[in-house]
């Protein structure tokens, strides 16, 4: 029996460089958004938690004093610093550490990011909890993920399908559940986007390295689908479709309960 | 090791302070009784990779 943080680090130790060159995780305009409201502050420490590729860590390096990129993988970590080496950015840091237990002393850091990585935490209250731990008073977290469907029928459907192509994968939460998981985490919400990310079936699949038994299942799901799933998710004939993602941006309270 | 990653690790598990250990290549939780290994330089602050250390072995480090 393997421990979750176990499956998550071999997942994603093994494909490191595919989500270093992936399309869909190294460009967007979540990346320019980070980069701009990061950009408006002070320049400071800057932490990215579960980094994958690094991308949301490149897109804060040029307008932070320094970014610590922590993921579990050791194996991401060496391509996200071998990476950062060739684009010059040397502010960049990378530290092995999860999300729930964070390695770092608090009030530390003036900026919190996270990008494409909440969906495998075991235990998002206790990470923001760290998250909110290792914030100075007047610093930032942005939150940047795949959401789920606020419609049972249609999430249901959706975790199903991320979990066969990873079992690593814990749970897309909806907005409404991250609003209120941040209320209780102590943190004032400000500004919050929503978005739609067109998946490819064929490269999604090939970077997770879906095994062809989960690929088949994956396909049997979406045959059967309902047109109401089908439709949310806007399901193509080959299997590729279309994902929720959002970005929120949140402060600490000036009080915590 | 980095000077100025000791300043700002602490133990993941309780928040304390480290004690750099140089010939065993670890950075010490004496609270914890944890011993988390320095790899190529970086130190796997991750709960599950950490050794556990006798109490001796902390009480030499007093």
């Amino acid at each position: 029996m393997q421990a979750h943080e176990t499956l998550v680090s071999q997942q994603f130790g093994a494909t490191a460089r595919a989500y270093l060159e992936s399309a869909v995780h190294a460009r967007g305009q979540d990346l320019e958004r980070l980069t701009a409201l990061l950009g408006a502050r002070p320049r400071g420490r800057v932490l990215d938690i579960g980094c994958g590729g690094g991308h949301a860590s490149f897109a804060a390096a040029p307008v932070a004093e320094e970014v610590w990129a922590t993921d579990l993988s050791a194996d991401m970590l060496a391509v996200v610093a071998e990476a950062a080496r060739e684009r010059g950015y040397a502010n960049l840091q990378t530290q092995q550490a999860a999300a729930d237990l964070l390695p770092f002393a608090d009030a530390g850091f003036d900026a919190v990011v996270t990008r494409m990585s909440a969906h495998h935490w075991r235990d998002v209250p206790a990470a923001l909890g760290e998250i909110r731990r290792v914030l100075k008073p007047d610093g930032v977290f942005l939150l940047i993920d795949i959401a789920g469907a606020e419609e049972p029928l249609c999430d249901t459907w959706l975790q199903g399908i991320e979990l066969l192509r990873d079992p690593s994968h814990v749970r897309n939460h909806t907005p409404s559940a991250w609003r209120a998981m941040l209320d209780a985490a102590g943190f004032e919400r400000g500004d919050a986007w929503l978005w739609r990310l067109p998946i490819a079936f064929e490269p999604w699949i090939g970077r997770m390295r879906t095994p062809l038994v989960a690929v088949e299942a994956i396909r049997h799901l979406w045959s059967l689908a309902p047109a109401e799933v089908k439709q949310r998710h806007a399901v193509a004939a080959d299997g590729s479709f279309e994902l929720d993602a959002l970005m929120m941006v949140a402060t600490p309270s000036r009080r915590v309960d | 090791m980095d000077a100025r990653l000791l300043e700002i690790l602490v133990c993941p598990v309780c928040k304390g302070p480290l004690d750099y250990l140089k010939d065993k290549q670890e950075l010490v939780c004496k609270a914890d009784r944890l011993g988390f290994p320095i790899r190529d330089g970086i130190p796997v602050m991750l709960e599950d990779e950490a050794r556990s250390l006798s109490a001796e072995e902390v009480d030499a480090l007093r």
